[in-house]
């Protein structure tokens, strides 16, 4: 283990995650916190806090069942923000970097400059990824019990053709070894999280973009919490209502995914809810290979900040046993699952989608909903009366600033997927 | 001694005849009109407060998709009044001191099970039976009611409230659990026992009239289901049943749309 070191000036850091090591909590806090860090000369790119769609185009040549293939220039976009830097150091960000085969991972490194890169990898024990990537698929239509997706991905690991994403992205050494061909194990840093200090993840990341501690601070609220059981268990049921009713996948990412199923992670369980407990026998398993990877990892030969033993240690005791069956599940989960479904459907604009946007059949029916009488004058002058305060102006500030950027982003992309046209001849 | 006529209206009074019991008397005028003479006895079959009080404001939530309930509840200004509703059917069919016309108040499945229990060929003039098919759905049971408060409290926190929410409420109501069971007490001990002190003195001062009123006060008030009937519900809704009522709320959005339910994506 190392201490944190601080990378070159000019240095693109490309943070890959994998899934389920903290990447939200961290992309929130650079999309938070971009004025502090341009101050010090880092720029964190892309318009949001994720720029999932451009790494998703990047690492699988494909793009959310929102998005249209065009959607994928946003990679093409995300680039040339890059490019227009300067000397600051850059931060990209996204998980989904994590499942690129070694032939995109080339072209990545070649885009963003090998003499410019620096990949980091965050790392967690893989026993506690197993539930967490399990509610995250959960999350997108996969109906599959707790217990017999650990036997899929566990009793031969890698053969199932269940999530067959699960190992390309939590195999670590072979993560590791993947970018390391490409970028050398130099230009690779593996942070291991340490569960026990919230805030060792932005800090270390701190120490290697070279900024003052305290510089990443997190918004309230966009923690990615874990589904309880009684969660899980209803969302489960959901999906397969969802799959018998034939509804499709485009309206599953935007009302359920991006909707619903995070106004669930919003909601404050109560202490008696069932948490999600993995089985002895696959704690047993996890750790085995999370040995193995610990033992590859070490000797890559690439740096390490954190405890790399701990990947392979047992979690604690209240994670570890068999989950009962769940028969019914509290009222105010349920309520919650509609009040999300609700706000997600109201929340569709009236207007016709971008063209880059694939919208499915309940979308489409939730912008022809009923028109509704415009807001009181009561509310309007309201509006009016009320001052902003500074807080107010700084928010302001940051929408005017995120959308134009958006909107900018869209140009682009629309200009560099029309196709060029032949010059014509000079008369 | 004449044969006593047995007068069972269908349906009355609901709801808004209580509320509103002017609105009542025609329909009162109608069943009293079609079996004069005589003393009778008239079975009431009517909601309990509770159930009433639950149904209102369900009722309430569907027109304006608002209003958690503890709040809806704590704006009424008083508990229904049935003595009105009695007052009115002693007016219309005729009742004066010993008359000998009784009341038979009945409330909940005990309706239910009298309806059931009259035969086909009952000479019973004015009893009508439920159409075939046709069951009684009840009011939302104690879990619906916390779904749909929580869910009204949800999206009153994020501003997501009025007509287009409402008909989306609408929709999450008509799939929650719904009970014919006694309703369990949730309008809290205050209004409960106004709620006991006044239909006592309503059915206090029928009887001094001469008014014969077979009924608990108190069944007036929580129903009338034996104790042992009174089987608590289940904490929680069934998994399939709550994935089933957030589904509603997508199967009424596309409603608004020819859209076929598959993915079309565009």
């Amino acid at each position: 283990m190392t201490g944190v070191p601080v990378l070159p000036a000019g240095s693109r850091l490309l943070h890959i995650g994998p899934h389920k090591t903290g990447t939200t909590t961290l992309q929130a806090a650079f999309d938070h916190s971009r004025e502090a860090l341009s101050s010090q000369d880092v720029h964190y790119a892309g318009a949001r806090a994720h720029s999932m769609v451009a790494a998703m185009a990047a690492a699988r040549g494909d793009s959310l069942p929102t998005q249209t293939r065009a959607a994928t220039l946003q990679w093409e976009a995300l680039l040339e923000e890059v490019r227009g830097v300067g000397t600051g150091r850059v931060v990209i960000s996204s998980e989904f970097y994590s499942e690129a085969g070694a032939e995109r991972i080339r072209a990545i490194a070649d885009a963003l400059d090998r003499d410019r890169i620096q990949v980091v990898v965050t790392l967690r024990p893989l026993v506690r990824i197993l539930p967490s990537q399990w509610q995250q698929y959960m999350q997108n239509r996969m109906v599959i019990g707790y217990e017999a997706w650990l036997h899929e991905m566990l009793d031969e690991p890698g053969a199932s053709e269940v999530t067959p994403s699960f190992w390309r992205r939590h195999r670590h050494e072979r993560l590791v070894d993947r970018w390391v061909e490409v970028v050398g194990p130099e230009r690779l840093t593996v942070v291991v999280v340490d569960e026990s200090d919230k805030s060792m993840l932005t800090s270390t990341f701190e120490g290697l973009v070279g900024v003052r501690a305290g510089t990443l601070t997190s918004p309230e609220g966009r923690a990615n919490r874990s589904l309880t059981l009684d969660e899980v268990e209803l969302l489960r049921s959901f999906n397969q209502l969802w799959r018998e009713r034939g509804w499709g996948e485009a309206d599953y990412t935007r009302l359920v995914r991006f909707g619903a199923a995070r106004h669930l992670q919003q909601r404050r369980p109560s202490p008696e809810e069932h948490r999600l407990r993995t089985p002895p026998w696959a704690v047993e398993r996890a750790c085995a290979v999370a040995e193995e990877m610990v033992g590859a990892i070490a000797a890559s030969g690439v740096r390490v900040v954190g405890d790399l033993d701990s990947l392979s240690r047992p979690p604690e005791p209240r994670d570890v046993g068999t989950n009962p069956v769940v028969d019914v599940v509290p009222p105010e989960v349920v309520a919650r699952l509609g009040a999300g479904l609700l706000a997600a459907v109201t929340a569709v604009p009236r207007r016709d989608p971008a063209e880059t946007r694939v919208v499915g059949p309940i979308e489409s029916a939730a912008r022809l909903r009923p028109v509704v009488a415009a807001p009181s004058p009561a509310r309007s002058s309201w509006r009016q009366r009320m001052p902003l305060d500074r807080a107010g102006v700084v928010r302001v500030g940051h929408t005017v600033r995120r959308r134009s950027s958006r909107a900018l982003s869209r140009i682009r992309a629309r200009v560099l997927s029309r196709p060029r046209r032949a010059r014509r001849p000079a008369q | 001694m004449p044969q006593r006529r047995l007068i069972l209206p269908r349906g009355l009074p609901g709801a808004n005849d209580l509320v509103v019991p002017g609105a009542a008397r025609p329909r009162l005028e109608e069943y009293a009109n079609q079996s004069p003479g005589g003393p009778a006895l008239v079975v009431l079959a009517v909601p309990s407060v509770e159930h009433l009080l639950v149904s209102s404001w369900s009722a309430t939530v569907r027109r304006k998709g608002r209003a958690p309930f503890s709040e809806w509840l704590e704006a009424q200004a008083g508990p229904l009044r049935y003595e009105v509703v009695l007052r009115a059917w002693a007016d219309v069919v005729g009742v004066g001191p010993r008359s000998g016309h009784e009341f038979l108040v009945l409330t909940g499945d005990r309706v239910e099970r009298l309806l059931g229990a009259l035969p086909e060929t009952a000479t019973l003039s004015q009893a009508r039976r439920p159409a075939p098919g046709r069951r009684t759905r009840g009011c939302l049971d104690s879990r619906g009611v916390q779904v749909l408060d929580a869910l009204l409290g949800d999206l009153r926190a994020q501003a997501r409230v009025g007509p287009v929410a409402g008909e989306l409420v609408d929709a999450v109501a008509q799939r929650l659990p719904r009970t014919t069971r006694r309703p369990r007490p949730r309008v809290g001990d205050a209004l409960a026992r106004t709620l006991t002190a006044r239909t006592t003195a309503a059915r206090d001062a029928l009887v001094a009239d001469g008014i014969t009123v077979h009924g608990d006060p108190e069944a007036l008030v929580w129903g009338t289901a034996a104790a042992g009937d009174d089987v608590a519900e289940p904490a929680g809704l069934p998994v399939a049943e709550g994935a089933a009522v957030a589904a509603a709320v997508l199967e009424r959005t596309l409603l608004w749309s020819s859209a076929e339910p598959t993915d079309g994506a565009r």
